[in-house]
This record gives structure tokens, C-alpha cells and sequence, in this order.
């Protein structure tokens, strides 16, 4: 008997538009997506059992590799998340330090998926420009830590170095410099006919189901709620510095845009704040952290990471090693309103709604 | 003996230096392709093999007849040798019609002036239009024979799409001829030349219609979906290595020339100056040469241009484009030129 | 549809400014050619100086991945002090991660357990020389820059 089959198609885990090793099996009738399914754990490094076998600040450096382009929002959650279990209190200077790195790591990350998405969508060159202005954000990181993307710039109670001579004034260079560039991405894509086409009505996701399926991050201030942890859960000198959060209406991958290059722009606003109310002398690091022996107890911590809700669950046992630590990342999380949004259009729109998401493999195996 | 010379000799010399100008010229067309492209993307591109690297396309060659030549287990041999050969031949074959001058002596190398032409078939532009649509086939066969399911995907795409952007382009140039009255695209030039006018200027609309159903015809962004390297990885050349995907590159760009070839000789005047009634060319040396493969240049320059700058259109966009727009307005171009030649007489 | 969607303003903006980067300045830097030059708080290859370390093991507790090998023994100075002699000091390149905790971690001073040597250019034909043991530490980066530089 002759039969109607949907072709299965294999997307991944080698594919230029996945995103590192994601594999996604696709039923298609036509170019029609009639099933997506995720297939994930071809990055899977067992990081989260590492974490229990080592004391807590050998960590630090490990969690730079889960989200490996915002290593500074990941040595964050994690340092803030310890802070919380000693119940630590960062000094203020090294508050501001940590709020400048996170800012500038959310311009560099966004960036990232800017030039990606549009590559997946088909424009090359934003790209190029994109990574132009990302160098000059980690050529600040290597100034500041000396590493450029597996920062480790970030240490329990502090920071591990104060800012070096001069670096204020590049920084300063670079935010006159990132406001008159980011035309340049706008020029090419924000009113194209085509990239509109392309992402208008793409993968929309309702603000219900967005909450249901626990979004963060821009994919759910894409359908318009006002969620971000900055403000939500304020951490940090956040609640003293003053930035809108963009929210989109339509939850479309072109929402999705427009809140991600507006959020570039206020994370610019941010850093100008950063700077002016930055305490010029200071500490940078808390005392009495030689030797880190929590008591038993169970915290969770978040932070807003580029991707979204970035959260450490650790439990602590009492002995210099965490007993359990749970990563809540964004990626993982947002990955699953995949099969949802993909679903009824075409293959061209999966890699568009992979893009859109902006997920990162790395985190999401651990 | 002058009826030997005349009718083959001469052609099969006038072959071999054509082709031999087009091979180059493909080649050359890669290399301005990644160094402009590179330009346009704020980066210096392939500046090492040679000063400021224009040996660059012979050391691709090089590069990719020494690669191991792949062919997948469960492929059609025969046909997935075949696929690459079928998409680059009728792209040269179109330049034994493309006029690139009238009569020359080649700068003075010759002493009597020969035609810059093969031959002059008295239905080129059908021809060409022929031919050029040939080159689906090898689409076709090379995503289909090579068993892959990307491939195949490629293939149904470059096929629906050729086929659809084929029929406003015709029309498009169905406009022209009203203006000529001839097929022939030598008799088109010398319209131009009698009219003293470019067919550019009254057939905007036509020349705008035939550029972009151009483009999507020869696969270029914002229209490569056959070979949508994000989606399709890299559609129907996906399975193909060494000098069989050199091929199909080649042949990617011979269309390429092959499309600004024609718009050149249809839209453009071909070998003659702008306003060539202006009695200031008069005084001016007669450059056919130069007109015409600067105009090519310039197309060529065009798509890449286009390529640097715009995201890529989704399929049901494209066919979207195709039918709902390109093909209506291209009717009603054909239209107002029936009636402003009917006005004229 | 608007005049504007007719005339192609969007898609004209986008060329215009594909266009102007033609005369701008380029980025691309051509590497063995031209070198950057890292900044001075770059972690690259190690540096330590065997004769002025504590043998403390600090650098070795501090390590994520346990690639510091250290071996002591204890020796009686003509004060008759107990000091400790360093026998082991090996680092194991091959899976350093250039996190700097061993760095922040050592106590001796000035001559401390360095990774600012600004030397990023560490690759070998066989990953078995990347294993540092004292003499390696001490003298690599300088050998390799006077390579580099010759």
C-alpha cells in the first residue's frame, strides 16, 4: 500500500543556523513544519556535578563556560548566590564594577545574537558590524580581567581587581562610539521590507503561554509583560539606577528585535549612570572570605542575564563544598517554547525562531 | 577557402577567445565578489595570493581540483556527474549570442574590422531566454541525485522558483520588443541607437522587473533560497566537493554575467555611449569593448551590492513577489509601452 | 501603500550605508603580519620563579582542575631553621583553563606565580610540551619571545 508520509528532517546537530550542537527533528509536509522536536545533551559536560566535588570559589571559573558569550552575568548568579548563602554584603564599589561588567556583557551578548539572527535570516553583514563593536567590549574585559571571553572577573564578595588607570575614559570612548554604530545595525534592518517580512507574525507566542511555558528575558518581554529581574528582584545597585524595560505587544520574532536593540540602548544608559555614581576609592572585596565554610542552608539567586532569568540554586551541607547546585538557565528554559512557535510555518522560520530565541547550548547541557 | 575561413575558422577563433574572456571573467567575478563583499563589511577580504591577491582565483582552482571528489553512496552517479556540467554549459552557450560590438578592429590589431559577435541569430533573445532556463535542469538534478534530503529541498525550491520568475521576466522583455520590433539583439541595439535613447529610459518599469527576476533566477541574495546556506546548509550543491562544486560555482556566475549581459545589451545599449545621437561621441574614440564590459561590471557590482546589504526572503514570500506583484505590474509595463509606441506612430 | 514603501526608502538607506563602508576603515587586522599586543593584565603562559617559592601548595588548592603538581621536602638551615625546599613544581598546560585563581592565590610578593607574561602564542606540534615542569616555567616565555622576535 502506498502511503502519505511527512518527511523527517534531520536539523542539526551540525547545522550552520543551530547554534552549536542542537538538533531539532522535524516533520515536514511540503516546507510546512508539522512537529519540531528538540533533541539536546550533545554539550553535556557534567558541570553541575562538578560543582559539588569543588570548593565554593573554584567554581567561579566553571560557570563561565555555561553561557560562554556572558560569562559575567554567569560569575554573577553564582557569586551573588554564595554572597546570599554567607548572607556577604558586597562593597559598594565593587557593586557598581559588577553592574558596569554586566552591562557591558548584555550589549556584547545581544550583539552576538544580533549578528546571528541576521545571518540565519539571511543578512551577512550586519555581522561584521556587530562583531566590530563586540571587540571593542571584550578588548575592555581583557583590560579589566585579562581574559576576553571566559571573563572568571568576578570573585565571592567582590571583585578580584579594581578598575585599572584610564579604563573609565575608554569606556567612555566606546558608549560615544556604540550610540552612533548601532544606526548602523538599525539602517540595515530595523525598516527593511524584508527583514520585516521575515520576522513579522514569526513565531509568535501569546503572553499566556509565554508565562506558561516560563519564558524570560526578551522572549517574554517580547509578548509584553514586564518582567525583568533587575527590577523584580532588584540585586545590586540596580534600585538606584534609572532605565526603562522595553516590552514589545505582538510577541513576534520583530518584537523580540525591537526590545533587544532597545534594551542595548538603555544598558548604554545604564553605564553612563554607572559611571557618574561610581565611587571613586573604595574596597572591592569583602573581609573575611579567606576561607568560605558556609552554614547548612538552601538559597536561590537570580540575576537578569542577557537570555534571561539566569538562577543558582545551591544547598549547602556545611562543608566548603556546595552539597548540590542547580543552574536555572534561560536558554533551557526558553528552548522548550520551540515546538510551539515553530509549528504551522516554514523551515526558513525555525532558524529565524532559533535565532530569536537566542539560545545557547553551552548552558542549556551544562 | 574565404567561405572555409569566414564560416568556420573565424567563429571557432572568435569562440575560443570568448569563452576563454568569459572563463576569465567568472573567475575574476569571485574574487571581486569576496573583495568588494569585504569592503562593504568593514574587512580587508583575500589579500595574500598575489598583490592584494588577485591570483586568489587560481589559487582556489588549484585548491579545489586537488580535493577528494565525494560522491555520496546512494547517489545517481551519472546524473550527479552530470547536474554541475548541465548548469554550466548553457550559460556559455548564451555568450555565442551576445553581441558585445557591432563591427571592431580590436584597437587597431586588426586590419580589417571583424563583428564582435559569434553570430546573429534572427531570434536570439529566445533564444537566450532558452537557454538560460536550461540551467534549472541541473538544479534539479543535482539536489535530486544526490540523496540527500537538504538537496532535495534545494532542488524543489529552485525549481518552482525559476520556472515563476521566468514569466515576468519574458514579459518584462516582451516590452522591449514592442520598442524594437525585432528579436535579434543586434537589431535591439541598433534600435536603441536609431531611437538615440537607451530602452532603460522608456522601460524602467521592464528594466526593474527583469533585474530582480535576474537575480532570482541566477539564486543571489536576496533570492538564493536553493542554496540558503542557514537553512538548507547549502541546498543543492550540498553533497557536491572538489571540481564538481566548482562547477556549479562557476555556473552560478556565468549566469551571473549572463543576466547582466543581456540587461546590458537590452536595457543598456549594449556597446554604445550614453544619449549615443549626442554628437559629442563623435569626436570621442568608439569604445565598444569598454562600454559593454563596464556595464557588466557594473551588474556585477549591483549583485553584490545587493548581497552586502538585504536579509533573505522566505519561500512563500518569494513566490508572493513573483505572481502578486512583479507579474501583474510587469502586464501592465507591457501595456503602457503598446500604448506609447501606438501613440508614437 | 504609501509613497515611501513605492520608492524603496528602506531598502535605499540599507544600501547607503552598505556603501559607505566601503571607504571606511577596515578592521581587519592580518595576524602573523601584525600583532596586537594584549594588555597588561592579559592571563597567557605562566611564569614562576622556583628559587623564590614558598612551596605553600596554595596555588595548588586553588586550581579548578588539579594541574599544579607540587612535591617538598623540609631542610634545615645553618640557622637552624625548618624551611622548605621545592623538589616538584609542574604545571600542566595542556588542560589549563587560564582562570588565574593559582595567580590570585599565591602569597610571595613581587615574585610571585605570574600568568602576565602577555604571551598568548602557545602552540606546539605535540601537546606533551605544553607539560611545564620548574626549569619550563622559569625560562619558556622568554625563550619563545626571543624565538618569536629573531
Amino acid at each position: 500500500m502506498l502511503e502519505i508520509r511527512e518527511l523527517e528532517l534531520n536539523m542539526g546537530p551540525q547545522h550552520p543556523a543551530t547554534h552549536g550542537v542542537l538538533r531539532l527533528i522535524l516533520k515536514v509536509d511540503g516546507e510546512r513544519i508539522i512537529d519540531a522536536k528538540p533533541v539536546i545533551g550533545y554539550l553535556h559536560r557534567g558541570t553541575e556535578k562538578l560543582f559539588e566535588n569543588q570548593t565554593y570559589p573554584m567554581n567561579v571559573p566553571h560557570t563561565d563556560r555555561l553561557d560562554y558569550i556572558a560569562a559575567a552575568t554567569n560569575n554573577h548568579a553564582y557569586c551573588g548566590a554564595v554572597e546570599k548563602l554567607l548572607g556577604v554584603e558586597v562593597p559598594r564599589k565593587a557593586k557598581f564594577i559588577r553592574v558596569i561588567l554586566d552591562e557591558l556583557q548584555r550589549i556584547s551578548s545581544h550583539l552576538v545574537w544580533l549578528a546571528t539572527h541576521a545571518l540565519d535570516i539571511g543578512a551577512m553583514t550586519p555581522f561584521f558590524y556587530t562583531f566590530r563593536e563586540r571587540e571593542l567590549i571584550l578588548d575592555l574585559f581583557e583590560e579589566y580581567c585579562g581574559a576576553r571571553l571566559t571573563l572568571n572577573c568576578m570573585t565571592i564578595g567582590g571583585v578580584p581587581e579594581d578598575l585599572p588607570e584610564g579604563w573609565i575614559e575608554k569606556l567612555q570612548n566606546f558608549i560615544q562610539i556604540f550610540e552612533e554604530k548601532i544606526w548602523d545595525y538599525e539602517n540595515l534592518l530595523t525598516d527593511n521590507r524584508i527583514w520585516k517580512k521575515r520576522t513579522i507574525g514569526v513565531g509568535v507566542i501569546s503572553p499566556e503561554d509565554a508565562i506558561n511555558y516560563g519564558l524570560t528575558g526578551p522572549p517574554l518581554r517580547g509578548s509584553g509583560i514586564k518582567y525583568d529581574v533587575r527590577r523584580a528582584l532588584p540585586y545590586e545597585v540596580y534600585p538606584e539606577l534609572d532605565f526603562e524595560i522595553p516590552i514589545g505587544k505582538n510577541g513576534d520574532t520583530y518584537d523580540r528585535y525591537l526590545v533587544r536593540m532597545e534594551e542595548m540602548r538603555q544598558s548604554i544608559r545604564i553605564l553612563k549612570q554607572c559611571i557618574e555614581k561610581m565611587p571613586k576609592e573604595g574596597e572591592i572585596q569583602a573581609k573575611g572570605l579567606k576561607f568560605i565554610k558556609p552554614k547548612p542552608a538552601e538559597v536561590y539567586f537570580s540575576v537578569e542575564a542577557p537570555k534571561g532569568e539566569l538562577g543558582f540554586h545551591i544547598i549547602s551541607d556545611g562543608s566548603p563544598k556546595p552539597y548540590r547546585v542547580r543552574v536555572r538557565p534561560p536558554s533551557f528554559i526558553n528552548l522548550q517554547a520551540l515546538p510551539h512557535m515553530v509549528k504551522g510555518h516554514l523551515i526558513a522560520d525555525v532558524v529565524a525562531v532559533i535565532g530569536t530565541l537566542d539560545i545557547v547550548l553551552g548552558e542549556i547541557d551544562r | 577557402m574565404s567561405f572555409l575561413f569566414l564560416y568556420l575558422i573565424l567563429p571557432a577563433i572568435k569562440g575560443i577567445v570568448i569563452l576563454s574572456i568569459i572563463l576569465f571573467l567568472v573567475a575574476y567575478a569571485t574574487f571581486i565578489e569576496r573583495r568588494v563583499l569585504a569592503f562593504m563589511q568593514a574587512r580587508l577580504g583575500p589579500n595574500l595570493a598575489g598583490p592584494e591577491g588577485i591570483l586568489q582565483p587560481i589559487a582556489d582552482g588549484v585548491k579545489l581540483l586537488f580535493k577528494e571528489d565525494l560522491v555520496p553512496s546512494r547517489a545517481q552517479r551519472f546524473l550527479h556527474l552530470l547536474a554541475p556540467v548541465l548548469i554550466l554549459v548553457p550559460a556559455l552557450v548564451i555568450f555565442g549570442l551576445v553581441p558585445f560590438g557591432e563591427a571592431g578592429n580590436l584597437f587597431g590589431l586588426l586590419k580589417e574590422p571583424i563583428t564582435l559577435y559569434i553570430t546573429d541569430v534572427n531570434v536570439a533573445l529566445l533564444l537566450v531566454i532558452g537557454f538560460a532556463s536550461l540551467g534549472v535542469y541541473g538544479l534539479i538534478l543535482g539536489g535530486w541525485s544526490s540523496n540527500s534530503k537538504y538537496s532535495f529541498i534545494g532542488a524543489l525550491r529552485s525549481a518552482a522558483q525559476v520556472v515563476s520568475y521566468e514569466v515576468p521576466q519574458v514579459i518584462s522583455l516582451a516590452s522591449v520588443l514592442i520598442l524594437s520590433g525585432s528579436l535579434s539583439l543586434v537589431k535591439i541595439v541598433q534600435a536603441q541607437k536609431e531611437m538615440g535613447l537607451w530602452f532603460i529610459f522608456p522601460g524602467f518599469i521592464a528594466f526593474f522587473i527583469y533585474i530582480v527576476c535576474g537575480i532570482a533566477e541566477t539564486n543571489r541574495l536576496p533570492f538564493d533560497l536553493p542554496e540558503a546556506e542557514s537553512e538548507l546548509v547549502a541546498g543543492y550543491h550540498t553533497e557536491y566537493s572538489g571540481m564538481k562544486f566548482a562547477f556549479f560555482f562557476m555556473g552560478e556566475y556565468a549566469n551571473m554575467i549572463v543576466v547582466s549581459s543581456v540587461a546590458t545589451v537590452v536595457f543598456l545599449g549594449g556597446w554604445l555611449p550614453p544619449f549615443p545621437s549626442l554628437s559629442i561621441w563623435q569626436h570621442l574614440p568608439d569604445l565598444p569593448l569598454v562600454w559593454f564590459f563596464g556595464k557588466v561590471l557594473a551588474f556585477l557590482f549591483l549583485y553584490i551590492w545587493l548581497r552586502a546589504t538585504f536579509p533573505r526572503y522566505r519561500f512563500d514570500q518569494l513566490m508572493d513577489l513573483a505572481w502578486k506583484w512583479l507579474l501583474p505590474l510587469s502586464i501592465l509595463n507591457l501595456v503602457i509601452i503598446g500604448l506609447v509606441k501606438w501613440g508614437i506612430k | 501603500m504609501k509613497l515611501k514603501d513605492l520608492l524603496l526608502i528602506d531598502l535605499i538607506i540599507g544600501l547607503i550605508t552598505s556603501f559607505k563602508h566601503i571607504f571606511r576603515k577596515k578592521f581587519t587586522v592580518p595576524y602573523p603580519y601584525k600583532k596586537l599586543e594584549p594588555a597588561p593584565r592579559f592571563r597567557g603562559f605562566f611564569y614562576l620563579n622556583p628559587s623564590t617559592c614558598l612551596g605553600c601548595n596554595m596555588c595548588w588548592k586553588a586550581c579548578p582542575i588539579d594541574i599544579i603538581y607540587i612535591q617538598t621536602h623540609d631542610e634545615q638551615t645553618p640557622e637552624g631553621k625548618r624551611k622548605k625546599v621545592v623538589d616538584r613544581f609542574d604545571v600542566d598546560l595542556q588542560r589549563c583553563m587560564f582562570c588565574g585563581l593559582c595567580e590570585s592565590a599565591c602569597p610571595n610578593g613581587s615574585f610571585k606565580l605570574t600568568l602576565k607574561t602577555g604571551f598568548y602564542e602557545g602552540a606546539v606540534y605535540d601537546r606533551r610540551e605544553l607539560y611545564f615542569d620548574r626549569n619550563k616555567l622559569q625560562n619558556y616565555v622568554k625563550e619563545m619571545k626571543e624565538k618569536k622576535n629573531a
